[in-house]
């Protein structure tokens, strides 16, 4: 996955924010760190930006600002703050998730988020045709590795198989894995499902942000 | 939970808790994370683990290893922190070194140090800096009395002056003796990015900013400006765009 970049300059023309404005909300901590792409070019030192997640961050903030003030922005749309406080009894009726991820659950009662982010990749990759086997695997996958929803940026949660094909024998073995970008696979190896784990984990923070605050 | 007090006066070591008052007078070492609504130090002070304090002060020397989060501080003499500084409203004078700052307010009048960034709503600073990553504020004051060095510096309104060479009071008596008298006044950035910009004694690769006034002693290899540029005659600019 190479993504578009755009230089810094180009998207304060583009949405007419001020550097005063695009820094301070790099403070806040509303566009994370890890957007910032340094690179030396003919010009001098240029800072870059991954051009569909920046211009979509600087739309929403444009948007919601007027509605609520930045710092609750922040635990809205920042990838670095986990809601701790969250326990959510009907994780199906959260839109990332759905109904269709019913067999996915483990228990009945309260979800917390990082719990809600682990069953919203497993219905994603439900609804890109993986198979329940294979969703819950990956739920299970992410519940162990909820530490790293809090810096989801160039991570991608993956469902994989690899066909071994011996003459009279095809063996097909799912399994799933969380690694950072780009990824590199053997030839024998397929990717069934690919998920982009910063847009998961915003997905599910701005479905529970927009329950809590209606 | 009572509120718990402590004091030391001479030399003594405090645990780790949660405290309603700290001072320490002499010499003083916390040995584990502490938290306490004012903090106090006048002498020697170490804290080993991370300290979050309301009100905070300390004069003479300062260690913490961990982080330190402050709300209102004030320090005075050599300052360091060995994790990470957050401080809505702060006063430092002296030495300081830390591994980044964030916070409101941040004054400074001596030397400061960091490995990464310096991120702040406003800056005023006298005196020299080298900080290894971004400076960035939405209103930084600068006024160097020795050499000023940061990787890349920005935000909303950005002023840099070279300040006088003699100095009255307190501050100017700090500044000598840390620096001597004949001091080398000039900031050196890679890339310095604002909505205006004000530049003396300035070396750097490129400045872009809305309105842009190059003063005297800089040389910038490029400058890009939307709105308007203005330099002195003395200064150089390698290349100009209007963009």
């Amino acid at each position: 996955m190479s993504e578009e970049l755009i230089p810094k300059k180009e998207v304060l023309r583009l949405t007419g924010i001020s550097y005063g404005q695009l820094y301070r909300w790099k403070r806040m901590g509303l566009i994370p760190e890890a957007w910032f792409v340094r690179r030396s070019t003919f010009t001098g030192q240029e800072t870059f930006f991954p051009k569909e997640k920046i211009l979509r961050r600087i739309e929403e903030v444009l948007r919601l600002k007027e509605e609520k003030p930045l710092e609750e922005l922040v635990k809205l749309l920042a990838p670095e703050v986990i809601p701790t406080e969250v326990s959510y009894p009907d994780p199906l009726a959260l839109s990332p998730i759905g109904a269709e991820a019913r067999e996915l659950l483990w228990k009945a009662g309260e979800y917390s988020f990082p719990e809600l982010v682990a069953l919203a990749g497993g219905a994603q990759a439900l609804r890109q045709g993986a198979l329940p086997g294979e969703g819950r695997l990956l739920v299970e996958l992410l519940r162990t590795q909820a530490e790293a929803f809090r810096q989801p940026t160039g991570l991608a949660a993956v469902l994989a198989e690899k066909t071994v094909d011996r003459e009279a024998l095809v063996i097909r073995i799912s399994f799933g894995v969380l690694a950072r970008e780009p990824l590199a696979l053997d030839r024998d190896t397929r990717i069934k499902v690919r998920l982009d784990l910063e847009k998961v984990v915003e997905d599910v923070k701005k479905a529970l942000g927009g329950g809590t605050s209606a | 939970m009572p509120e718990r007090n402590v004091r030391i006066a001479g030399s003594g070591t405090i645990e780790g808790g949660s405290y309603g008052q700290v001072k320490i007078a002499g010499s003083g070492k916390v040995t584990g994370d502490l938290e306490a609504e004012e903090f106090s130090s006048a002498g020697s002070a170490t804290a080993q683990g991370n300290l979050k304090a309301r009100r905070f002060e300390c004069a003479g020397s300062f260690r913490c290893q961990g982080d330190l989060e402050v709300e209102e501080a004030e320090a005075a003499g050599a300052f360091r922190v060995g994790g990470k500084l957050r401080a809505k409203e702060m006063k430092i004078a002296g030495s300081t070194h830390g591994q980044s700052i964030s916070g409101g307010y941040l004054r400074i009048s001596g030397s400061l140090e960091t490995q990464g960034n310096v991120e702040v709503e406003t800056l005023r600073l006298s005196g020299s800096f080298r900080i290894r990553g971004l400076l960035s504020a939405d209103k930084a004051e600068i006024e160097m009395h020795g050499t000023c060095e940061a990787q890349e510096i920005g935000g909303g309104k950005i002023e840099v002056r070279a300040g006088s060479k003699s100095l009255g009071g307190l501050v100017g008596e700090v500044l000598e003796a840390l620096f001597g008298t004949s001091r080398m006044r000039e900031l050196r950035a890679k890339v310095i990015e604002g909505d205006e910009i004000k530049l003396e004694y300035t070396q750097a690769e490129v400045v872009r900013g809305g309105k842009v006034k190059i003063g005297p002693g800089c040389h910038i290899k490029r400058v890009e400006y939307t709105e308007s540029l203005e330099k002195d005659p003395q200064s150089k600019v390698e290349e100009e765009v209007r963009e």
